[in-house]
């Protein structure tokens, strides 16, 4: 019986998900599953049975013809192949790594001011001159270091997803097979994305406590003064989870993604997933390349002024006003 | 072995459907299964045919369907009833293949 709803399912995968189309497909499944009943009923072997329901079920382009979308079924199935289920367990995989990769070079760009801080405190309780300069430039060492890494890691992960981006293009869509895999796979990933997310959540937050902590318990010095690297610390373990989390959600909401818009294939994709539209071209140009803006400003206003301790200000900011954005310009 | 021509058949699959109708409600697999008995095995009228007619004949006004539940308890599935304009459809149906008939049995050559 699984295998006749398999081929139900992937022969409807590129008609449009409308209410005749989806009650075709009932009704059509229910003649099948009767004969097949049927001919289980009559003794015939599972295999058996299953080939001749299948040798009778006829040509879909007829239903499609009848219900006017002949157009939609040559149009989708000549262009490209479906992705296997191999693919699609290894494009998961490697979504996931990609997801661990840019969240770790995220989180390393966070704390990498943090060596400035603990300097600063030193210098300000150091004796010599000669170790506050020592201290600075290994400051700077470790600084450039984390944003090494986490640029190799960027790099690491874009080199991964590329080899994606070729396969999504030339297949059409993904069968109901691999839809199902997927979507089990995405549903029992929704406590742990929830979990991190809240948890990521927290961290962010609640970063400040320690600073509040430290200051009220020790009177000044170099404790006090290192408080604020906690800060950045705990953002930075907040901000893993939830880019970890988001990233590997998009992975598979992607893949769920791939069959086309509108079609009986994508039905399975939730509605936040779904491309937003918006009214105006400039704005959909600008919200295209948002984030790499957001980060080119940070950086450069970073580097500029060298007031790492605030500039972070800039990401809440920049997520606000994306918010706002999307308010005002989406298409509904 | 000399099949049925699919071509001829096309244009009567709504008047073997509607000549089963008559006889009350059914729905698509007991009609799958009368169709291939009363023909002697002869014409096996594949699913998606069978679902396609049912579907212009409701646009047209000929069947009418509604969901009911199996006779012997069960399964809910759609079942199909001739309607009035259906019924006057089936007989106008009847003539043409009669005259059809009539004519094309003229040229056919016994030997």
């Amino acid at each position: 019986m699984e295998t006749l709803k398999n081929y139900l399912e992937n022969m409807f995968l590129s008609l449009p998900n409308t209410p005749e189309v989806r009650k075709a497909k009932s009704e059509l499944g229910q003649m099948m599953e009767d004969k097949y009943t049927e001919l289980k009923n009559e003794g015939k072997a599972e295999n058996e049975a299953i080939g001749i329901v299948i040798s009778e079920f006829g040509n879909l382009d007829e239903v499609a013809e009848e219900l006017g979308i002949k157009t939609y079924v040559e149009e989708d199935t000549s262009s490209g192949e479906l992705l296997c289920l191999e693919d699609a367990k290894a494009y998961l995989k490697d979504t996931i790594k990609c997801s661990q990769l840019i969240a770790l070079g995220v989180m390393l760009c966070i704390i990498s001011p943090t060596p400035f801080i603990f300097m600063g405190a030193y210098s300000d309780t150091a004796n010599s001159d000669f170790a506050v300069v020592r201290t600075g430039a290994f400051a700077i060492f470790v600084m450039f270091f984390f944003i090494g890494l986490a640029v190799a890691f960027f790099i690491c992960a874009g080199v991964t997803k590329g080899k994606w981006q070729q396969i999504k293009r030339k297949t059409v869509g993904i069968d109901f097979h691999v839809t199902d895999y997927t979507k089990t796979q995405y549903e029992s990933l929704r406590s742990s994305h929830a979990l991190c997310l809240s948890i990521g959540c927290m961290f962010c937050i609640l970063s400040f406590i320690p600073v509040v902590l430290i200051s009220a318990i020790i009177p000044a010095g170099f404790w006090v003064e290192c408080s604020a690297a906690f800060l950045f610390i705990l953002v930075a373990i907040g901000v893993y989870l939830i880019v970890f989390t988001a990233n590997r959600n998009a992975g598979y909401q992607s893949l769920l993604s791939l069959n086309a818009k509108g079609t009986i294939g994508n039905i399975h994709v939730p509605e936040s997933a779904k491309e937003v539209e918006y009214t105006s071209k400039g704005v959909a140009t600008v919200m295209s390349v948002y984030w790499q803006t957001v980060t080119c400003i940070y950086l450069c206003v970073s580097f500029i002024s060298f007031d790492w301790h605030i500039t972070w200000i800039i990401w809440p900011v920049a997520a606000v006003l994306r918010s706002i954005l999307n308010t005002c310009f989406q298409k509904i | 072995m000399i099949t049925i021509s699919s071509d001829v058949i096309r244009g009567y699959n709504d008047t073997i459907i509607l000549c089963l109708l008559l006889d009350g409600p059914s729905y698509g697999y007991e009609i799958s299964k009368k169709i291939k008995s009363l023909s002697g095995e002869k014409y096996i009228i594949k699913e998606t045919t069978l679902y396609s007619a049912f579907n212009r004949m409701e646009k047209n006004g000929y069947v009418a369907s509604f969901q009911n539940e199996d006779i012997l308890g069960g399964k809910r599935r759609t079942y199909y009833r001739i309607t009035d304009k259906g019924r006057q459809y089936y007989r106008e149906k009847c003539e043409e293949w009669m005259l059809t008939k009539e004519v094309v049995e003229r040229f056919i050559k016994r030997d």
